[in-house]
């Protein structure tokens, strides 16, 4: 049983293994943490502030500054905007490319269960997600670490 | 032993019934013929012996195990529905790796055997999205039959073949027979089933109106001796008086009995000797899409 299910999702790995879609997904979710980078650089270097006005009016709006805080909290928002979109696309990319490829119905007379076909592709969906997630989280980490932002512990263990 | 049997099937889509009572056969070695024009109800018969829909009535063996849900014989079976659509972005060998997969094969060399028996060696590494029609028909074939299954149903499987590869597949298919398999194939053209099926079904307006096997074919087509002389009316009358069954069509006669038909020599002779030499006489043989055509009432 668990064989047939290991099939399932090897066969659904090899639908996606040369997906460059894969990394498009990868691309715009790191835009996030880059666009909140950016930010913290205006919020970090007021002399800066002068000849990008537009973006520092946004960035007072949110009422931020260049902390951990402020920058884990625009990843969480913009996990949550941009969750909705490319979680939802990569979705409609896994299950609805079958029909608007026409082979969901190569899928149906097979002698592994339906039920298995559809658990590899929620399988294969939840880790893709989940590795966009992490990515993204990474990338934020990267960053805020090479802007040097401060009160990293207050951010991550006193929130809570 | 039978490889497909089904019992009063049924389907109806809303108000339009798709299949009614089907009831039909397939033995086991048999190429079996579906016929039927556009919308005859070919898809939805191939679609409900796939499990694919449900029939409203009805029954269906695979093999001679009913088919339900849990059927367990899939392996068995191989299928081409309509046009076959594979990953457009995979290679035809990444295409059938992952068919390898889902049916739990285990040696390799079944995919390079498959490949090799559809003549797309040459390309095993082309994406699926570049091949020409009649190749992508190939790899929804090879799809069909990677497993070598005893039970092949094909949906218009010569759909976007050039004729070489029309004469390859049929080929192929009786030779998958003479080692045991059976196939049931639809398609809208009589005269390409009739070289290939040993049987064949016509399905009209849902129903399946006639069987027959492929060698009672030619003695169900109408045959007619068609003659023209510089005066019918004549000619006519003298026929009918050495009792052949004749009739005046626009400005032919048509003679259809059996003696007019084998011995043609006889009205030439008859007519010449009555010093009205036949211009024209000919024997007439209907064609099967003439037949198909007569038999489904259009």
């Amino acid at each position: 049983m668990l064989y047939e299910q290991w099939l399932g999702l090897k066969a659904e790995f090899r639908k996606i293994k040369h997906a460059s879609i894969i990394w498009v997904t990868f691309i715009a979710f790191s835009l996030a943490p880059l666009m909140g980078g950016v930010f913290m650089i205006i919020l970090k270097n007021p002399e800066l502030v002068a000849q990008s006005g537009a973006l520092n009016a946004k960035a007072q709006l949110m009422s931020i500054s260049a902390n951990w805080n402020s920058f884990l909290g625009i990843l969480t928002q913009a996990m949550g905007v941009g969750g909705v979109l490319i979680f939802g696309f990569v979705a409609s990319w896994i299950f609805g490319r079958e029909y608007s490829d026409g082979t969901a119905k190569d899928l149906l007379a097979l002698p592994i269960s339906r039920t298995k076909i559809l658990n590899a592709k929620f399988i294969v969906y939840t880790g893709w997600c989940l590795a966009l997630a992490i990515s993204n989280l990474l990338i934020g980490l990267l960053i805020g670490a090479l802007l040097q932002l401060p009160d990293f512990e207050k951010a991550i263990f006193l929130k809570s | 032993m039978l490889a497909i049997q089904t019992h009063s099937l049924a389907k109806k889509f809303g108000d339009t019934t798709a299949n009614d009572d089907i009831s039909m056969h397939v033995s086991k070695g048999e190429i079996y013929g579906l016929i039927g024009l556009n919308g005859a109800g070919k898809t939805t018969l191939i679609r409900m012996l796939l499990g694919m829909i449900k029939p409203d009535n009805g029954h269906i063996q695979l093999l001679e195990n009913k088919l339900t849900p849990n059927f367990s014989l899939w392996n068995e079976i191989g299928f081409l529905v309509e046009t076959p659509f594979s990953y457009p972005n995979l290679s035809v060998r990444e295409n059938l790796d992952i068919f390898f997969d889902l049916r739990k094969l285990k040696d390799p060399a079944l995919i390079d055997k498959v490949i090799d028996q559809l003549k797309l060696t040459v390309y095993t590494n082309k994406k699926a999205k570049h091949l020409s029609l009649g190749n992508q028909q190939r790899l929804g074939l090879a799809k069909a039959l990677l497993h070598q299954p005893q039970l092949l149903i094909l949906d218009e499987p010569t759909n976007g073949l050039d004729p070489a590869g029309i004469v390859e597949i049929r080929t192929l298919l009786r030779s998958l027979t003479e080692n045991g398999a059976s196939v049931l194939i639809s398609s809208h053209l009589l005269s390409e089933v009739a070289q290939m099926a040993h049987r064949i079904g016509i399905i009209h307006e849902g129903k399946l109106i006639k069987e027959l096997f492929a060698e009672e074919l030619e003695t169900q087509l109408i045959k007619k001796v068609v003659i023209h002389t510089k005066d019918n009316g004549q000619a006519i009358a003298l026929l009918k008086k050495s009792e052949f069954d004749a009739q005046i069509v626009g400005d032919r006669i048509y003679a259809t009995d059996d003696k007019a038909i084998s011995s043609p020599e006889l009205i030439t002779k008859l007519l010449s000797d009555a010093d009205l030499p036949p211009t024209e006489i000919y024997v007439n043989k209907e064609n099967l899409e003439m037949y198909f055509l007569r038999i489904i009432g259009k």
